[in-house]
This record gives C-alpha cells, structure tokens and sequence, in this order.
C-alpha cells in the first residue's frame, strides 16, 4: 500500500489548499489547521497564569495534548534535568504529574476551557494500569482522544512495550475494547524497527500514531565526568532529530495506513511541510515552544502562507506576558 | 531553564511540599521551605 499511504496525504493538502481552508480531518475530529503540540512541551494551566486569557484567544495549537498522567502522582527526577546541545536540548525530567486522580478533579476542569479538543496522554507501568487510566481519562467528556506514551526513556520501570512488537499489540488488547474515543500511540524511536512497532498498533487497533518520541542520550558534568542528569540519561529533542523524525515517519508511512502525527525538531512551516510530505498528517511542534511560546501559531502561519521564517530570528510576537 | 513560562519542568527546586518550578512558582522561595539550602 505504500503508495497509497503517500498519495492519501497528498490528496488531503491538496484538498486543503483547493477550498482555501486550513481545517484538516483526524480521526474524526475537526481541527482548525495540522499543528499540535508534542505532549509534555507546554503546559496549558501554568502559560494560562502567565499570559492570561490571550493564551485562549490565541491558542497556538488545533489540539492540545497533555503532558503524561500516570495512576499515581510522581515528583520526576532530581535535578539537574536539562543540559543544551548543539542543536537540541537533552532532558530527564521523569513525567511529574498528579497522578489519575488529581489530573481528573484538578487539571482536567481547567483543561477544560482551551478552545481546541483535548488528547490526554497516559502512561502505565504495567497493562493493567494502562487499562484503568484509559477506562477513567475516556469517560470524561471534556476528553476527545487518549494517547499512550509506550515509549518515555526517562523512567526506571524497565518498561518499554514500545520496543516491542507483541508486547504493544498485548497491550492495545487490552485497552483498545475500553473506549471508542480515537487511541493513538506514542512510539519510540529508540528501536532499530520503528515501522514493525507501528504495525502492531496499527493491527492493535490504535487510530493512529505519534512519532517521534525523543531519542535517548547522555551528558557528562565537565568538572567530574560524571554523569549530568539526575536522572543519568536523558531523551534528546530539537532540531538535532528533525532529519531522524523524517526518516522514521517516512518509514512508517509504507507500513501502515492510520493517520501519523510526526514530529521532532519542528521550527519552521517548511519543517513541518517535510514531515507532511514524509507522510505525516498532521505536525506536533515540541522543544520549539520552550524558545518561543507562539511556536504553534507561527508554524502554522508558515505552512499556511508556504513559506518558512528563518529560525534564526525567534519570532515571540503572539504573546506578552500579563 | 529552557522554556520560562512553565512548560519544560526544568528549572524545579527541591522544597518540603515537592518540586516547584521556579519560572511560574518562584523566583523567590520561603528559604525555611526549602531542602538542603546549605549543604
């Protein structure tokens, strides 16, 4: 089918740029352009507190993905967290969050009132986990889709069902029954099989996948040689992976024939027009909106007008803070 | 710090009642809330 998956891409923008609209169809959700934001890159409830009611007037993605819950509450990993690259950015943040119960009674409410469909992102450490977040997080109607982060190498579970082919199409076993709500699955490209694990959750039943995730890697403190990170190794982000994201999501693309939403490295409309082309249907910018909060209007801005601002020049003129 | 607005989870500081991140929960700190001020 491989040509088939390139030309159903092809088809959609083309359809797009014919009526004159930026508005794409994913999995049955209406969205108002194909830039959303990577989960775990921007923080709608704590931007809302500094940019105040403009952050909804100007939401900078057609969708909003959360940062990843887990059944319980995790404080994340000691600091130092982040270290620069050339070219991207290498963080072990360890997915600090409220757990089920405190995103559902305090998060979710506030998520509530951004103006574009909520995708929440969960992670378990074992598929019976997995099973009780998405049963709880499906039900609620303020949720348009799940995500399942099958693919975070930042946490010490030894988990990473997305390494692995059979244990990932066990897992959508379990939890594919559990909602109609559209399921995608966050891969991971720390695999040397990227399109086999996106073939079984294509086989699982997932709607769609999201890749890619970010790429494990280390520092070193100069002053010791120890290790920087507390939490030892890191996932690499930014554009030092935009060529490894095209590469997997066009790898991807000949493998199955659900929707993709790529992503890795995104600054540009053109870099988001490379991964649409590589097969993607819609675009997540990440790293990106940690240098610029507007990253997501902007890109979508410039994939709209088909053309690309250098970025050299941080483009910050969508918000102020309050 | 990476991002400054509260998106990244970066800049956080230990205290009593958790991280907190010091872009949107700081900069200042009650230092008598603070872990290991001085080592």
């Amino acid at each position: 089918m491989t040509a088939a998956g390139r030309n159903n891409g092809a088809a959609s923008r083309r359809e797009r740029r014919a009526d004159g609209d930026d508005a794409v169809g994913f999995c049955g959700l209406r969205l108002a352009h194909p830039i959303i934001n990577a989960s775990g890159t921007f923080d709608a409830i704590a931007a809302r507190r500094v940019f105040g009611d403009a952050l909804l007037d100007r939401f900078p993605f057609a969708a909003f993905v959360t940062k990843t819950v887990t059944l319980e509450p995790r404080a994340g990993n000691p600091p130092p967290r982040l270290w620069e690259l050339a070219g991207g950015l290498l963080n072990s943040i360890g997915l600090p969050n409220k757990g089920l119960s405190g995103f559902l009674e305090s998060d979710l409410p506030q998520l509530a009132d951004l103006p574009v469909p909520l995708i929440v992102n969960v992670m378990g450490s074992t598929p019976r986990e997995f099973g009780a977040l998405v049963q709880a997080v499906a039900e609620r109607r303020e949720v348009a889709a799940l995500e399942l982060n099958v693919s975070c190498p930042n946490v010490k579970t030894g988990l990473d069902i997305g390494a692995d082919p059979r244990a990932l199409r066990s897992l959508l076993g379990r939890v594919r029954p559990l909602t109609d709500k559209p399921l995608l699955v966050k891969l991971t490209p720390n695999t040397t099989d990227v399109a086999g694990t996106a073939k079984s959750a294509e086989e699982g039943g997932a709607d769609a996948v999201s890749l890619i995730n970010t790429l494990r890697g280390m520092a070193l403190a100069p002053q010791t040689g120890e290790p920087w990170l507390g939490g030892v190794t890191g996932g690499v982000s930014g554009p030092a992976i935009r060529a490894v994201a095209l590469a997997q999501v066009y790898a991807v693309r000949e493998a199955i024939e659900i929707p993709i939403v790529g992503m890795g490295g995104v600054q540009s409309g053109r870099d988001a027009l490379n991964l649409l082309n590589a097969g993607a249907d819609l675009v997540a910018v990440g790293s990106e909106s940690f240098r610029d909060p507007a990253a997501g209007s902007r890109v979508a801005r410039e994939l709209a007008a088909g053309r690309s601002i250098s970025p050299e020049i941080p483009q910050t003129a969508g918000f102020s803070a309050t | 710090m990476a991002c400054g607005f509260g998106a990244c989870f970066g800049c956080v500081a230990p205290t009593k009642s958790g991280y907190v991140r010091l872009c949107v929960d700081g900069p200042v700190l009650d230092a008598t809330e603070l872990e290991a001020v001085l080592e």
